[in-house]
Order: C-alpha cells, then sequence, then structure tokens
C-alpha cells in the first residue's frame, strides 16, 4: 500500500498544562521560524526555522565528548563550560548524539502532522472538561 | 525588602484561625510538646512475674529506624513498668482472658483519668504498654520463636539488612465497625457476643471459642467502666467548678459519660464522645498510638447525630468545638514516645478521616457535616490527625471541589489526600474477584470503601487488610538478577560489624553476561521477583504465626466484624475479610533500570553487560559517562512515552500475579498487591547498591508509583497519564473493572505531585487547577496528594528550622513537619519540588 506523504514541521516544544494566556488547561506547540523579530521577544531561539543547537550547563558533565565530535570544530571548552560558535556550526547534531547527559539540546525536531497531533491528544482529557475549555 | 523576602511573606505559612480560646489553649498547649506537665506517655504495667514481656517488637518490624533500639525499648520499658494487682483465678484463665481482664483493669483502675482545662471531651491518658499476660511456658515458647537461632528477629534483619525491605505483623491500619457501636452501644455489642457464646456446645464453651468470646465480653464492658470514671470525675470537678459556663459543660460531659459509650448514642456530643472513648481504647489495647486506625466514613455516621443535635438547637460553631476536642486528642497519640525526640517516625499514625465520595447508585455523598468538618480543618490547620481524606468522583459537586482547592492553595503540605472513586473501587472489584468475596465486595457495596493509614483501600468495620505489613523492594530482583542470584558484595551487619561471605541467596537464572537478549534478561528478573516475594511471604508468617498464638487483642475484636461470629480473635484471622497487603516499594527505580540495561546493552549497544555491572559495583566512579547515559538518555516511566510505559505494566503485572498466589498459612488471609512506600525508599537507598538507571548507592530510591525524581519531564498530566496507564488505564470496550476502569492495585498506590504555589495563585488558576484534578479522576491513580510549596521555603527551612516548626509537607501518602523529619528525607524533597518544571 502506498504511504501518503506526511506534511512535516519543525516544532520547538510541546508545552503540556499551559496555564498561562489563555482559558483552561492546554497543549501549546511552539513551531519554530517566525517571520518577525521582535525587540522583545521572550523565545528569539523560536525566530529562525531552521533547527539549532545550544548547551545546557546544568547537565553537562566536562567529558568534552561533543568537542571532539565536532566536524567543524565549532565547539570549545573554557572557563565558562562549552562555547558555541554559531557561524561554523551547520546543525548535523553529532554532539547531540554524542552527549551523554543531553546537555547538547536542539531547538526544534521534525514532527509529522499525525505524530503531532497524537502527541497532543495525549491530554485530551484535561481539555475536554466543560470547566477547563 | 528584597524580592525573595517579599515573596516569602505573601506566600506565608499558613497558620490556624477562627479558633475560641479553649481551642487556642488546648492546641497551644499540645504543640509545647515535651515541655508540657502533663502528657500522654506510655505508662508501662507488668504482671510482676520476672519472665514478663511488656513491648512487642514484632510490631515495629516495619519500622527499621527503631531496630537499633528494640532492645532497649524492651527492657527500658520493663524497668519502668508498675506491677498491676492480679485477681486470684489470673493464672487460671486462657491468654485472650488474661489479656482483656489485664488491659481493662490497668485503664480504669491504675491509669490516671484527667480532663485537660476547657476540653469537652474526656479520654485523656491512653498510650499504654501492658503485659502481654503470659504464662512462664508461653513466655519461653514464644521468646524462642522471636528470639531463637532463626527467629522472627533474625529473618527480619536479615531480609531487612540485605536490602529486600521489611515485613513484621503489626497493630491498627483498618476501620472499627464505629459506625455499628454508635449506633447500638457496647450494650448492644456485648448481646450479641453473649448470644454467641450461649449458642455454643458445652464443650465448645470450656474450648477455645468460648475463652475467646468470654475474653471479648469482658473487653466490651471496658469503655463503659471507664466512663464510669470519667463521669465521677466531671461530676467532682463540676462541683468544684466556679465558673458558671463550664461548670454546665461538665456536667454535660458527665451526663453523656453515664448513657455512651454503653447505651446508643443520642446527641452530637454523645456520639463523639463515644467515638472518641472506643477509639482511643482500641490504642490501649494493641499498646501502639494510632497506627492507621482509622475512622472511615465519619461524615456519614456522624450525619444523624448532628441533624438531630442541629434540630434540638446545637450551635454550629459550638459543634465544631466539640469536634476541634475531638481533633487535639487524636494528636496526643505521638505523646507516646514524645521523649525520644523527633525522627522520621513521628508523623507515622495515620488515624484517618474520610470526607464525602460516592455512595449507592453513584451518588454523591456531601453533607453539611462534610462541609462543617472541612472547616475545622482549615482552622486547625496546620495539624497531623485526624489525617483527612477527601473522596473526589465524577460527580462531585462544584463546591466541593472549589473548597477542597482553596485549601490546598492556602497550605503547604495540603491538608489532606485526595482519593479517587472509580479508580479505588474498580481495584476493589478486583479485590472480590480474585479473594473471592464478592458475597461482601460487589455493586451494592463497593462504594462504601474508605481509606486508612495514608491511602490504603479497605471496607468498614469487617475489614483487616495488614495494609503495611509487607514492605517490598522490587529492585533487589535487579540485583539478583545482575548476579545470577546473590549480592553484590560481602555483607557487614550493620549493628554487630560481623562480615559475611555472598552466599547464594536467590536462584540461579544465569550469567547476565552471557545474555544475547532483552528477553533472557527479563525472565531471570522474573524468576527473581518471584523469589523475594516467596521470601517476604515467608518471613510474615512467621511474625503473623506468633502474633496469632500469643499476642491477641480482644477488644479490638469486638469491633471487627466476623471475629465473635467465628470465636476467633482479630489476630488468629477472625475478620470477615482478612488479607495481608503486599506494598511494592521502588517501583519507578526498578522500571527505569531495567529499562536502562534494555537500552544500553541490547538495544543500543552503549556497553557490554560486563562494563555495566562493573560500573555498578564501582557506584559509577570512573564511569560518569556511562551513568549520564543511563540517567539522561535511557527512556524514563512517567513521561506518558508509550513504550516505556508499557515496561512499567508489565512489571506491574508480573508482580501483582504473583502476589496473588500467596495466603498467610496460620490466619488464612489473601496476599493482595498495593504500593505505599513509607519513608523506606530514602533509608534503603543507603542498602541497596547502585542501579542501572544511573542511581549511585546512598541516594534515595523511588516513591510509591511516582516516577523517579527528575524523570518526569513533560509536567504533571503525562505523569499522571503515566500512572494511569500502569494501573490498567480504561477498558476500551465498556468493560473493566468498575464501569471503564481498571485498578490492578485494590490497597490503591500512593502519588504525589509538586506544584508551584504560583499555579494557584488566582480564582482563574483554580479553575484550571480544579480541571485538572476532574482530568485526573479519570487518567490518574487511586489517590493523589499535592505538595504545594517550593524550594526557596524549604531550604530557608533547613536554614531557620525554628521559624518554621509547624511547616507541614507531604512525604509520600502522610504529611509531616519537614523540620522533624531526617535531613535525608528534607534533602529529597527539595530535590523533589526543584525538578518539577513547570
Amino acid at each position: 500500500m502506498k504511504k501518503e506523504k506526511d506534511t512535516t514541521a519543525t516544532i520547538l516544544r510541546i508545552q503540556r498544562m499551559s496555564t498561562e494566556d489563555g482559558p483552561g488547561i492546554r497543549s501549546t506547540v511552539f513551531f519554530k521560524g517566525c517571520p518577525l523579530n521582535c525587540i522583545w521577544c521572550h523565545n528569539p531561539e523560536s525566530i529562525s526555522p531552521g533547527v539549532q543547537l545550544h548547551w545546557v550547563g546544568s547537565r553537562c558533565i566536562g567529558c568534552l565528548s561533543c568537542v571532539a565530535v565536532c566536524p567543524e570544530n565549532a565547539l570549545s571548552a573554557g572557563k565558562n563550560g562549552i562555547a558555541l560558535d554559531r557561524s561554523a556550526c551547520t546543525g548535523c547534531q553529532r554532539c547531540l548524539e554524542v552527549c551523554p547527559s543531553t546537555a547538547m539540546e536542539a531547538y526544534g525536531q521534525s514532527y509529522g502532522l499525525v505524530g503531532l497531533v497524537s502527541e497532543v491528544l495525549k491530554d485530551r482529557i484535561y481539555f475536554e472538561n466543560p470547566a477547563a475549555g | 525588602m528584597s524580592m525573595a523576602e517579599a515573596l516569602r511573606v505573601t506566600r506565608r505559612i499558613k497558620e490556624p484561625k477562627n479558633l475560641s480560646a479553649r481551642i487556642e489553649w488546648l492546641r497551644s498547649y499540645y504543640f509545647e510538646g515535651a515541655r508540657r506537665a502533663w502528657n500522654n506517655e506510655f505508662t508501662a504495667w507488668t504482671t510482676g512475674t520476672d519472665w514478663d514481656v511488656l513491648f512487642d517488637e514484632m510490631t515495629f518490624y516495619i519500622v527499621p529506624e527503631t531496630y537499633p533500639f528494640l532492645q532497649t525499648f524492651g527492657s527500658s520499658i520493663k524497668q519502668a513498668a508498675r506491677p498491676v494487682r492480679l485477681h486470684p483465678d489470673f493464672w487460671t484463665w486462657s491468654l485472650p482472658e488474661r489479656k482483656a481482664w489485664f488491659v481493662r483493669e490497668v485503664m480504669v483502675n491504675y491509669v490516671p483519668q484527667e480532663v485537660l482545662p476547657g476540653d469537652l471531651i474526656c479520654g485523656a491518658r491512653f498510650n499504654v504498654q501492658t503485659s502481654t499476660c503470659w504464662t512462664r511456658k508461653e513466655a519461653g515458647e514464644r521468646n524462642r520463636l522471636v528470639h531463637g537461632k532463626n527467629g522472627v528477629r533474625a529473618a527480619m534483619k536479615w531480609f531487612h539488612d540485605h536490602g529486600y525491605g521489611n515485613s513484621g505483623a503489626t497493630s491498627g491500619h483498618l476501620i472499627p465497625g464505629y459506625e455499628r457501636v454508635l449506633k447500638i452501644g457496647w450494650k448492644g455489642l456485648y448481646e450479641e457476643i453473649e448470644q454467641g457464646f450461649q449458642t455454643l456446645s458445652p464443650r465448645e464453651k470450656r474450648g477455645r471459642k468460648g475463652s475467646q468470646l468470654k475474653a471479648m465480653m469482658t473487653a466490651a464492658t471496658m469503655p463503659r467502666d471507664l466512663a464510669a470514671r470519667y463521669a465521677a470525675l466531671c461530676d467532682k470537678l463540676a462541683a468544684q467548678e466556679t465558673v458558671f459556663v463550664r461548670k454546665a459543660e461538665l456536667k454535660q460531659m458527665a451526663a453523656n459519660l453515664v448513657r455512651v459509650p454503653w447505651e446508643p448514642a443520642r446527641t452530637f456530643w454523645e456520639a463523639v464522645q463515644a467515638l472518641w472513648l472506643t477509639h482511643m481504647l482500641i490504642m490501649s489495647d494493641e499498646n501502639y498510638p494510632g497506627p492507621g486506625v482509622s475512622f472511615g466514613r465519619i461524615d456519614q455516621y456522624l450525619l444523624p447525630y448532628w441533624q438531630r443535635s442541629m434540630d434540638e438547637g446545637m450551635d454550629r460553631e459550638f459543634g465544631k468545638e466539640i469536634m476541634k476536642c475531638f481533633w487535639v486528642h487524636a494528636n496526643t497519640a505521638y505523646d507516646a514516645m514524645i521523649r525520644i525526640g523527633n525522627n522520621g517516625i513521628t508523623a507515622g499514625y495515620g488515624q484517618l478521616i474520610t470526607l464525602s465520595g460516592m455512595g449507592a447508585l453513584g451518588a454523591d455523598m456531601t453533607n453539611e457535616l462534610t462541609y462543617a468538618m472541612l472547616e475545622v480543618i482549615d482552622e486547625m490547620t496546620p495539624i497531623l490527625e485526624p489525617k483527612p481524606n477527601v473522596r473526589l468522583h465524577r460527580n462531585t459537586p462544584d463546591a466541593l471541589l472549589d473548597k477542597v482547592v482553596d485549601m490546598i492553595a492556602t497550605s503547604q503540605g495540603s491538608p489532606f489526600l485526595i482519593n479517587f472513586d472509580e479508580r479505588s473501587m474498580a481495584g476493589m472489584m478486583v479485590e472480590a474477584r480474585k479473594a473471592g468475596v464478592t458475597h461482601l465486595i460487589n455493586e451494592e457495596t463497593v462504594h462504601d470503601y474508605a481509606p486508612v493509614g495514608c491511602l490504603e483501600n479497605t471496607m468498614q468495620g469487617n475489614d483487616r487488610s495488614g495494609t503495611v505489613d509487607n514492605n517490598l523492594n522490587l529492585l533487589k530482583a535487579v540485583e539478583l538478577a545482575l548476579n545470577d542470584g546473590r549480592d553484590f558484595f560481602d555483607f557487614t551487619d550493620p549493628i554487630t560489624f560481623k562480615k559475611e561471605k555472598v552466599k547464594q541467596a536467590g536462584p540461579k537464572t544465569g550469567d547476565p553476561k552471557r545474555f544475547t537478549s532483552w528477553e533472557e534478561f527479563w525472565e531471570a528478573y522474573a524468576e527473581q521477583t518471584r523469589y523475594i516475594i516467596s521470601c517476604c511471604v515467608a518471613l510474615y508468617e512467621q511474625s503473623e504465626s506468633v502474633r496469632a498464638r500469643f499476642c491477641p487483642t480482644p477488644y479490638l475484636s469486638c469491633l471487627v466484624k466476623g471475629c465473635a461470629e467465628q470465636g476467633l480473635d482479630i489476630t488468629e484471622g477472625g475478620a470477615e475479610l482478612g488479607l495481608a497487603t503486599l506494598e511494592a516499594v521502588t517501583f519507578a527505580t526498578t522500571v527505569d533500570s531495567l529499562l536502562a540495561v534494555k537500552h544500553l546493552v541490547f538495544d543500543n549497544h552503549e556497553c557490554t553487560m560486563e562494563e555495566l555491572i562493573r560500573a555498578l559495583k564501582a557506584n559509577w566512579e570512573g564511569h560518569e559517562i556511562l551513568q549520564a547515559k543511563a540517567r539522561y538518555k535511557a527512556p524514563k516511566y512517567g513521561r506518558d512515552d508509550d513504550e516505556a510505559d508499557a515496561m512499567a505494566a508489565r512489571v506491574m503485572e508480573l508482580w501483582c500475579t504473583e502476589t496473588w498466589k500467596y495466603k498467610t498459612i496460620s490466619t488464612n488471609r489473601q496476599f493482595r498487591p498495593g504500593m505505599l512506600s513509607w519513608n523506606y525508599w530514602v533509608s534503603d537507598g543507603f542498602i541497596l547498591p547502585a542501579s542501572p538507571d544511573g542511581r549511585p548507592k546512598g541516594r534515595f530510591l523511588s516513591n510509591a508509583i511516582c516516577p523517579s525524581n527528575g524523570a518526569d519531564i513533560n509536567g504533571p498530566t503525562a505523569n499522571t497519564n503515566s500512572v494511569g496507564k500502569v494501573l490498567g488505564g480504561m477498558a476500551a470496550d465498556g468493560g473493566g473493572d468498575y464501569l471503564g476502569y481498571r485498578n490492578c492495585l485494590p490497597n490503591g498506590a500512593s502519588h504525589t505531585i509538586s506544584i508551584n504555589p504560583s499555579l494557584l495563585k488566582d480564582p482563574e488558576h483554580r479553575e484550571k487547577f480544579k480541571a485538572f484534578l476532574r482530568g485526573y479522576a479519570e487518567n490518574g491513580g487511586t489517590c493523589l496528594q499535592l505538595n504545594m510549596i517550593d524550594a526557596e521555603t524549604l531550604k530557608d527551612a533547613q536554614q531557620r528550622p525554628e521559624d518554621y516548626r509547624s511547616l507541614l509537607v507531604r512525604i509520600t501518602g502522610y504529611n509531616a513537619y519537614f523540620t522533624s523529619v531526617g535531613r535525608e528525607l528534607q534533602n529529597e524533597l527539595i530535590a523533589r519540588i526543584s525538578h518539577e518544571a513547570l
């Protein structure tokens, strides 16, 4: 049977149990890629549509596997932790794969429409309550 | 002031409110603790024989913190004991008759009766350590069984110190037939027992059955005789009293006690007085302060008395005043070992009251007394006992839900635990089927279940389910599977430091380094799980059989249906519903460990089995990268991830199925599964070695059915969904155990979620939170407790405990004063709350 081509999108985050800026309990889907560039943007990492890497210091164990594996030498270790040279980074995500503690994280993940909807509907019961909306 | 200080001021620790001078005094007096001149500390009473034993250490086998002190408690209690003049025929009677007589003699003629200033309820002192009343021969036999070479104590120590968990036949943890005794009085109970005695043949009358019933009749007169003493005391105090209002109160209290609890209660004041006296004497009978001896659906059975008194002109606030006095009394259970000081067990008692919930045909049973009691709780909080539990269901009225959410929002360690009816009842229906008791638990009766202790679901008035008697670390099976049925390390006794080489304890399930597939490892784990369950069952049989032979509680037996009918003490298995609950501990750690083994060794080939075992034995030192992968890259339970949750469900199914296979031999009680982990997951974290989920030895384990700390990165709804799934979720076809709900744990499972206070900061947010609770009722577990606290406040409380003495937090299924739990548990709570991302 021929598989239909699924629509995909780059999703920054699915935030479950969102309680702010709207009624009831919701699951908020944050898409990556914004046509605006507001100076007060609270999520500047969502402006670019492409996947971007970033380092989460609290999870880093200092093994330097990421530095060793980067084919573009975009990562370096210093006294402030791991620094990422965005002009060199191609987003190949090899650092993310090799990091043992998920300290290298990607902003943006590709979801198919079907997968995204099923993920969001996991909290259906919390939306469907008449009081919640 | 700084922002942090400003925030602290707005989130003030909750204070009691709307208390009369009388209650204000009583409550403050109670909280003076060891500084009080009066307290309800244990008094000890002996037959005077040199072989007498008072302290029954077996009842504390489920409190490992006391192990180093068991010998001391036993000796010092005996040393401090005062002799009781025995009836001349004492030693000619059977053991239960001796016991019943002795406890009554102590409570009526030896322990002083006192009335605290302004108190409206009599029954102040009830904590006693009474002689076990054994003959020299009985004592010798029992001591051999407990202290001998392969005795219960040695077996218990082996089990615990090797990391299996703990087990012991312990007191309480049931709902006595309070509703009935208020209705027909102790006079009615006595008559029933006597009629039962008269139907016995002459031979039976002279035999065990006859002895038991005679003992119960003796015990049944204890509340009457004690009430008479208190009535006389109140009369005396009234005569001396100059303040008119107080004089009238004391006269009424005397009048109450002339009637109740022997006669049926009529007014609310009589009912509460009868309830208190009946209840406290259970603690005297069992020599154990308040261990889950629970009141059940108190807003239901006290309602007729409340309504009658209200109709007769009782002031509503006075009705609450009576209840507040009752509240203070419940807390004095903690005076038992008041000078021993703060320790992790001082939250331990759990005299539960249950409010609201479903009635027949799904009707909601919230009533005016429910709301009055909620007000009492609100006004008295923070205070530990009686521990309130609110039953929610699909048709819970909005007004109740509003009140509940409001109270949670303004109290840090939420004043109560929330029970979810449909899921809970589904579990009870499973029990009915598996234990063959559908004539007792069925669609007509199951709505009258109620929790005991912390959250353990049972029926009322006829049920002892031994809900904290067996606590098993599922994780032990992982260690054994990783080492072919042997501990990782040689053993060193923690008290004597005696060393012992590793033994072949479990079955030989194969060298895991030779396994080529995940299924092989799973099979090894499964077999070790069956082994550890059998160990626990065998250990329980030891203490249970000793208790059945040597430790009758004839007074308590009067209050549990089935005992008089069968002529059996409750300790002999006399209850109509007799079960023994196996509470599994370390569930999430175990699931995550299995997930890690599968992921690291078999699926992703991050390491060999040999490397993993080496890393675990080294406590991850030198293997930090592998540990990080175990902690962060392996799948985890609690994220609403179907694959991980499927492993969790598989683990659950395995141990539950195995548990149902067992019954106790001496007392014919059916084993059933539950998930309540008390505080064992903190201390046993120091015994069990490093686990494949990335946890090092010395770090706490998971608690109850909660995901591991930090694992639930997808928030409370995902956490909830995972819990509901592993209990059984919903039946798609409309089948299910109750309506569509499935629940494999009739006992229920403790589930704690920490919520940032900002989630309930205003009415709009509270509406959302109500929606979460309604969603929980569909997707979640049997009960929920919420910690409404932030890490900053807890850290501050660690630094300045004197400013936070009444700060309550929820641990797992129970509340405790934060400043009184041990440092390790405090740190775990802080870590737990810091991880919750919102």
